[in-house]
């Protein structure tokens, strides 16, 4: 349903996404990690149509973006990991607005909007303007616009930054649910325990670089041969494939070093 | 002190410091902005000079009127700098102050709130100081150039408006301040922008009202007379009066006191800026963490909007328009340039009425001929060219006000084509909409004019070409930071984009004008026979505009927008 294949994009001499290729399948959750700057928003931008590749190419849904974005986005939906929304429009306002975009017959954008905001509990604030919501409201009317034309393909980039974790856990549950309908979700994070619960199969990007990919279990299994299963987290398993590692030591030693409330000639030092 | 000093360093340093992809587009755009502030300084200059040289000598016989003259002018353009700084310090001040992407920053560091007050007051100072002093100094570097004044006025003046932008500038900062703490964020701006708007169209309809009159006066000692109405000067109450007294005092044929005006200029200013930087201890903070609050709305506005179902229309190329007008009905910006353009329409409408009874002794009315041209193509080209200015903040930058929320259009099944004439649309509004009402407004007046079934396609074609250059400049060149309104980010970005698109729309409309009055022009070198062909041919080049700038927004323009949906 979704797949990305040798899919790179170069900026001058850096390339941000090297030869990307994966699948994810109908009925499956992906979850997509990387550190910050790994090129996970940049591959999503190409699958989704929003970033021409340098090479390569992405199909959704049996639908080559590059050839044909406008039927790709008819059948997808995103979330951008910032809730960008029309200040001047209403909640509700701006689902209309989508839901005309895409064509849907009035009475059932009504409904959808009507179940949604139910979903997200912002049926009291529909008709506020969206400039008075908060970020992680924001973020609800962005997913609720996602969602509203039961795509079934969805992209998500970060989804449950800005959340609180009753929201995070409803984003979850409502994910679980398109997949078992039948939808494919590929969504970015970087709370580990969320792709470790929530997705299917993962896949690790490290400088535009897909590292690893498969189910937690298969990845465990590789990076840390001699570690038992349920031993090895999917956050160790992340710091080793990423080489986080490194880093421990020095935030131990960063951790020792902090200055004290007298100034920093008066901190204490650990030994 | 010493952390204002650190901050006010820093703030200096990135003003200063340009560096990047960028560095020489930043520096061309300075060294254009220092030009033409300077350049209006000296327009500002020259038309003072010329007039108080005129005083001088059509007045040297009654020297007591000509001082009387000079005092209403001097104040009147002191006066005129304090409302600038009432009307566009408001805004200055708001974005330095409160809206400043660092002030949070600033506040979590261990410094008084004062300090970070401080800092940003006198940054926000500065701002208006270069802004508004424009206004002012020019005339009375004039007025001391034509009285053969020494070096210490022109000193005493530049510290005047000093003084009086100080002291303006800190008691619009303690009434900022109190109504930021007393009131929430969202409803200031409302009540900010309102307030601006309210000034805005004051000036204008005062400035309009004003050189309708001195038009109207016929020969230069009715505009003197005119000009000697005003009782600028026993406005005793008004700072701009302290300032004006302060430094007339330095001019001994005036015979004024100025120690009084000083003193008490002085105090307002030392005075205002000591309570402010004193009171921010208590309100600064308090203000700026309540600046983004909303009152919940009330529960009818809620019900009304739940009514709004059934069929519609769909499709891109609706939804867009449809929410591009729905948000339009919610920017207060839009009805500040629609009421100042709608002003500026009535008043020449109204000179020219004046014009038209005073000089022609012919019947006004519905012509057609080339003869009729030269005031009916105007008819034409004024709206259009306030409906030209109104659509360069709105329909014209649409594509740019579109801003981060852009993504929506992007990940949707969106067409560019649909896209750009949905935008176009929107462009074409205002100056269609101006045209088309000033043209059925002439049909009851006496003024020249083209008859309505020649106006009206002439309107809707001028209007096209000035929509289609507008939205191609915005799909070629746009800046989705743009930000017009007041409070809506940080640092109200766009400026430039927009008189960009508002000169160019100028000179579009200077262009169709033009050949509008080509049958006029050309009259004497063709001969009055040509007259009725070389109308015909105007026409044709108006169409064939046109159709060119339709062609290019529908083709390269659509093209360019294609890549945009697609590639960022």
């Amino acid at each position: 349903m979704i797949e990305a294949i040798n899919l790179t994009k170069r900026y001058g001499s850096l390339t941000a996404v090297d030869n990307l290729s994966l699948v994810v399948k109908p009925g499956e959750i992906f979850g997509f990690l990387g550190p910050n700057g790994a090129g996970k928003t940049t591959s999503i931008k190409m699958l989704v149509g929003l970033l021409s590749p340098t090479s390569g190419r992405a199909v959704v849904d049996g639908i080559d973006v590059a050839e044909d974005p406008v039927g790709a986005k008819r059948v997808l939906g995103y979330v951008p990991d910032t809730p960008e929304v029309y200040e001047r429009l209403t909640a509700r306002e701006l689902l209309r607005f989508v839901g005309d975009l895409r064509r849907l017959p009035p009475v059932e954008t009504e409904n959808r909007i009507e179940e949604l905001m139910a979903l997200f509990e912002l049926t009291d604030r529909q008709d506020e303007l969206l400039g008075g919501y908060s970020h992680g409201m924001r973020q609800k009317v962005c997913i609720a616009a996602a969602l509203l034309a039961r795509p079934k393909v969805l992209f998500l980039d970060e989804p449950t930054v800005g959340l609180d974790p009753r929201s995070a856990r409803l984003v979850k549950d409502v994910l679980r649910t398109i997949a078992d309908d039948g939808g494919a979700v590929f969504v970015s994070t970087h709370v580990l325990e969320i792709a470790e619960r929530m997705c299917d199969r993962v896949g690790i990007i490290q400088n535009g670089v897909l590292i690893a990919q498969g189910t937690v279990a298969e990845l465990r299994s590789k990076a840390l041969p001699g570690v038992e299963g349920a031993d090895a987290s999917l956050e160790d398993l992340f710091l080793k494939l990423t080489g986080g590692e490194e880093y421990r030591e020095l935030i131990s030693h960063l951790s020792s070093d902090r200055p004290s409330s007298e100034g920093p000639s008066g901190g204490a030092r650990a030994g | 002190m010493e952390f204002i000093w650190i901050i006010l360093r820093r703030d200096l340093k990135s003003l200063f410091t340009l560096r990047g992809k960028g560095s020489l587009r930043e520096k061309l755009g300075l060294m254009a902005g220092a030009v033409v502030w300077f350049g209006l300084g000296a327009v500002l200059n020259y038309g003072a000079l010329k007039m108080f040289q005129f005083l001088a000598g059509s007045l040297s016989v009654v020297p007591e009127l000509r001082r009387a003259v000079e005092i209403n002018v001097l104040n009147g353009s002191s006066l005129f700098v304090l409302v600038m700084v009432l009307l566009m310090g408001i805004q200055t001040t708001y974005k330095t102050v409160y809206e400043s992407a660092d002030v949070g920053f600033l506040l979590s560091q261990p410094v008084p709130v004062w300090t970070v007050f401080g800092a940003k007051f006198v940054v926000s100072f500065a701002t208006t100081l270069v802004l508004s002093i424009l206004y002012g100094l020019p005339v009375w570097i004039a007025f001391g150039s034509v009285r053969g004044l020494g070096s210490g006025f022109y000193f005493l003046a530049a510290a005047g408006f000093v003084t009086l932008l100080l002291a303006a500038h800190a008691v619009l900062n303690l009434l900022l301040m109190a109504a930021m703490k007393h009131l929430p964020g969202r409803k200031m701006k409302q009540m900010f922008i309102a307030f601006s708007a309210v000034f805005g169209v004051l000036i204008v309809l005062m400035s309009q009202l004003l050189s309708s009159r001195m038009s109207r006066a016929g020969d230069p000692v009715a505009m003197i007379e005119e000009l000697g109405k005003g009782q600028l000067s026993r406005m005793w109450y008004l700072p701009s009066t302290w300032m004006t007294n302060g430094i007339l005092g330095s001019v001994a044929e005036f015979g004024i006191d100025g120690t009084k005006g000083w003193v008490a200029l002085l105090l307002l200013a030392a005075g205002a800026t000591y309570a402010a930087l004193t009171l921010s201890t208590r309100w600064y903070l308090s203000g700026w963490s309540g600046r983004a609050e909303e009152l919940v709305p009330a529960k009818r506005k809620r019900r009304r909007a739940a009514r709004v179902t059934g069929n519609r229309l769909q499709g891109v190329y609706w939804s867009v328009l449809r929410k591009d007008l729905k948000t339009l009905w919610r920017d207060p910006v839009v009805w500040y340039t629609v009421v100042v353009g709608v002003i500026g329409l009535a008043f020449f409408a109204y000179n020219m009425m004046g014009a038209v009874s005073q000089g022609s002794e012919g019947t006004p009315g519905a012509m057609d001929g080339a003869g009729a041209f030269l005031p009916s193509s105007i008819m034409i080209a004024m709206p259009a060219l306030m409906g030209a200015v109104t659509s360069s903040q709105t329909g014209g930058v649409s594509l740019s006000r579109e801003g981060k929320s852009f993504w929506i259009l992007r990940a949707g099944p969106v067409n560019a084509r649909s896209l750009v004439l949905a935008k176009f649309t929107y462009a074409i509004l205002p100056p269609l909409a101006f045209v088309s009402a000033f043209s059925v407004f002439l049909e009851f007046t006496g003024l020249p004019h083209l008859s309505l079934w020649l106006a009206l396609p002439i309107g809707f074609i001028s209007s096209a070409i000035l929509a289609s250059l507008q939205i191609l400049l915005d799909v070629y060149y746009p800046d989705f930071e743009l930000k017009i309104e007041l409070g809506a980010g940080v640092g109200g970005r766009g400026t430039g984009k927009v008189l960009i698109t508002m000169f160019s729309s100028m000179a579009m409309v200077f262009l169709i004008a033009l050949v509008l009055l080509s049958p006029v022009l050309l009259e004497s070198r063709l001969g009055e026979g040509a007259g009725p062909a070389v109308t015909y041919v105007s026409y044709l080049v108006l169409i064939l505009l046109a159709f060119g700038m339709i062609c290019a927004l529908l083709g390269p323009g659509t093209r360019r927008l294609s890549r945009m949906l697609a590639d960022m």
